[in-house]
């Protein structure tokens, strides 16, 4: 069985159909690269697995189960994070807190409990602990207790990648994590991709335009276009796929 | 890097921290003591007034400050609450605290009736949503006084209910010991809801609070239920503001139907501006501000006959506090309390308990750590 398993999924704004009928699938442990021209679908994929956007048909089943039927916020618990393309951070708060947020479905203390202090403190100390060991091993661990805003861009990218990881998810889904980052910096996160993967045991689906980087670290490619899956397998076959070529030509990849 | 201003670094929960506590305490005290030695029922009456207001800015705090929701509409809990205060000892014989659980149970689910509109709606429209029911509420409490109240009694709004000590204070039903009572439940109810508020913000809830205020889809991505959290909030605040309008109710024995209006929204939001929103103590220290800046310009301002024509006379003083509050915000948009923290870091700082450094990797992967990942980064912005 597939990690997860994307069936026929179709999502329309007005006129637009940003996916017409996408499927693929990911296997335990992978790290999948999905790539494809500037709307193609990849974020749209990526809003409907975490149950932001309703696809109007099709199925998404993670570990065997339905996640459309899941709702969002239950998406976490499940065992599903991401990070987005456009940073989305919670500015005002310290670094240290918003990977705490991450790790928001690790806890349970509601408006009662957290009013009356009720048995939260093991808890607190739990999501906290693991949160500073997080941003320890994003080397993030000096800025802890700094406001997210106004840090620079790869700063806070790493942020949102801690973030993502409070929550132990089992898949990992990284929107552009290369993005606005220096070469040399892009290098070195695919390395830390890699370790990540095997430090945290995640299964990772990632889509980035730094094909080197997307080629580099993958065991599987996913290509689309016009939000359909035109080629799908090992990296070599999809970089050498006729359609895909033909999707790029012209386009300064 | 040294530099002979830097500020001295105080550890959170170190020994400087807990003498620097102690301090505060202290003085707290001296100025709680110095409130009620010696003092007549009137002055009693301001502090207990300038406490309710504390609470409504701290209800509104939680609501607003913390997490992102405008309500022009509070001043319509702390009427519900006031009113059933007052008609529940009039009428019912209540006991005044059982009143007071039951009205903030009541404007908690009143609260969770008008929050859910709030799921729908941001910014500006929730405001115009929560300003039209602090608008439609004179005439409904008009219309209760009428039905319940004259047609029965006969009087024009609801009086004659008072809140008295009961006997194991030792106090006696007089107008000085009532005040004195008044006085420390006030107190007792403003130090209950800074507790509340501030064990929310600093929790699990609290977080998720301003992660809804800060990015809604990242905080639904990471677990945060939107709507419970939000609608749950606006009845928390709203039973919070409750008990702001018992309070005032109270004090002043009568309310009718102009006691609660856009106005009393209106400063119980100023007053958190004031003070600084999104602050723990912000509300607090806003509302005295404010409560006595109003009462010194109140007193003040018919003596101010120099200005051209009406303005001379008494309602100067709600303008001149209002272009004053204003005025103040411009220069320092994070209230007093944000003043105060800018100026104060200049001389000291309290750092919490730094994380510890990386720790040992797994021996199988020699070359992760990416050390050339630009840690060194946010050191340009301090
Ligand atoms: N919320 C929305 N409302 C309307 N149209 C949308 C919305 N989100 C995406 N689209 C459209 O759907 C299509 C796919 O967009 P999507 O963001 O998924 O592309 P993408 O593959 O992530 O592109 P990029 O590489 O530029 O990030 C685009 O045509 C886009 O304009
Ligand atoms: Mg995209």
């Amino acid at each position: 069985m597939s990690l997860l398993d994307v069936q026929n999924v179709s999502v329309r704004f007005g006129g637009i159909v940003a996916l017409d009928g996408l499927s693929f699938t990911i296997e335990a442990g992978q790290i999948c690269g999905l790539i494809g021209p500037n709307g193609a679908g990849k974020t749209t994929l990526f809003n409907v697995v975490s149950r932001i956007y309703q696809p109007f048909e099709g199925r998404v089943l993670f570990k065997g189960e339905d996640l459309l039927a899941v709702p969002a916020h239950a998406i976490a618990g499940h065992g599903v994070a991401r990070t987005f393309q456009n940073l989305a951070l919670f500015p005002t708060m310290t670094l240290l807190e918003n990977v705490m947020v991450g790790a928001h479905c690790q806890g349970s203390a509601g408006f009662v409990r957290s009013t009356l202090r009720l048995k939260t403190r093991r808890e607190e100390r739990r999501i906290r602990g693991e949160a500073g060991a997080l941003l320890a091993r994003l080397d993030l661990a000096d800025l802890a207790h700094r406001p997210a805003a106004g840090l620079p861009f790869g700063t806070l990218k790493r942020l949102e990648l801690a973030r993502a990881l409070a929550s132990k998810p089992d898949l990992l889904v990284m929107d552009e994590p290369a993005s606005g980052l220096t070469h040399g910096e892009v290098d070195e996160l695919g390395q830390l991709i890699k370790s990540i993967r095997s430090e945290f045991g995640l299964t990772v689906l990632l889509v980035e335009h730094h094909m080197a980087m997307v080629m580099g670290i993958s065991d599987k490619v996913v290509a689309m276009e016009f939000g359909r899956t035109i080629a799908e397998g090992l990296p070599a076959e999809v970089q050498n796929d006729p359609h895909v070529i033909a999707a790029y030509l012209g386009s300064d990849v | 890097m040294t530099s002979t201003l830097r500020a001295r670094q105080i550890r959170y929960g170190g020994s400087l921290h807990w003498i620097l506590r102690a301090i505060v305490a202290a003085v707290l005290v001296v100025l709680v003591w110095r409130m009620v030695s010696g003092a007549v029922p009137s002055s009693l009456g301001k502090y207990t007034e300038a406490m309710a207001l504390a609470i409504a800015a701290l209800s509104l705090n939680l609501l607003f400050g913390f997490n992102g929701q405008i309500s022009i509409g509070h001043s319509t809990f702390a009427g519900i609450s006031a009113f059933f205060l007052g008609y529940s000892i009039r009428f019912w014989d209540n006991i005044a605290f059982v009143s007071l659980v039951e009205a903030c149970v009541l404007c908690f689910l009143v609260g969770v009736v008008i929050g859910l509109p709030a799921l729908r709606l941001k910014g500006p429209y929730l405001a115009l949503v929560t300003l039209a029911i602090a608008y439609v509420w004179p005439t409904v409490a008009r219309q209760f006084i009428e039905r319940k109240v004259t047609a029965v009694t006969g009087e024009s709004a609801l009086t004659k209910f008072l809140v008295r000590p009961p006997s194991w204070t030792g106090l006696k039903n007089t107008r000085q010991d009532r005040a004195l009572y008044l006085f420390w439940v006030a107190l007792a109810l403003m130090v209950l809801c800074y507790v509340v508020v501030r064990n929310l913000r600093t929790s699990r809830v609290g977080r998720s609070l301003v992660a809804v205020r800060d990015n809604e889809t990242a905080a639904a991505v990471m677990g945060v239920n939107l709507a419970r959290t939000k609608v749950l909030t606006f009845g928390v605040s709203a039973a919070m503001a409750g008990v702001s309008g018992w309070l005032i109710a109270a004090e002043i024995g009568t309310v009718d139907e102009n006691s609660f209006t856009i106005l009393t929204s209106i400063k119980y939001i100023l007053a958190l501006i004031l003070g600084g929103a999104a602050t723990l103590t912000g509300p607090i220290v806003g509302a005295f501000a404010y409560f006595f800046a109003d009462d010194y310009l109140k007193r003040h301002a018919p003596h101010w006959n120099w200005l051209p024509g009406k303005f001379g006379d008494g309602p100067i003083a709600s303008f001149l506090l209002g272009v004053l509050v204003i005025g103040f915000v411009f220069i320092a948009p994070q209230g007093i309390v944000g003043l105060c923290r800018r100026i104060g870091r200049n001389i000291a700082t309290v750092v919490p308990e730094p994380i510890r450094g990386p720790t040992h990797e797994p021996a199988n992967e020699p070359n992760n750590l990416p050390n050339n990942l630009p840690n060194n980064l946010g050191e340009s912005t301090s």
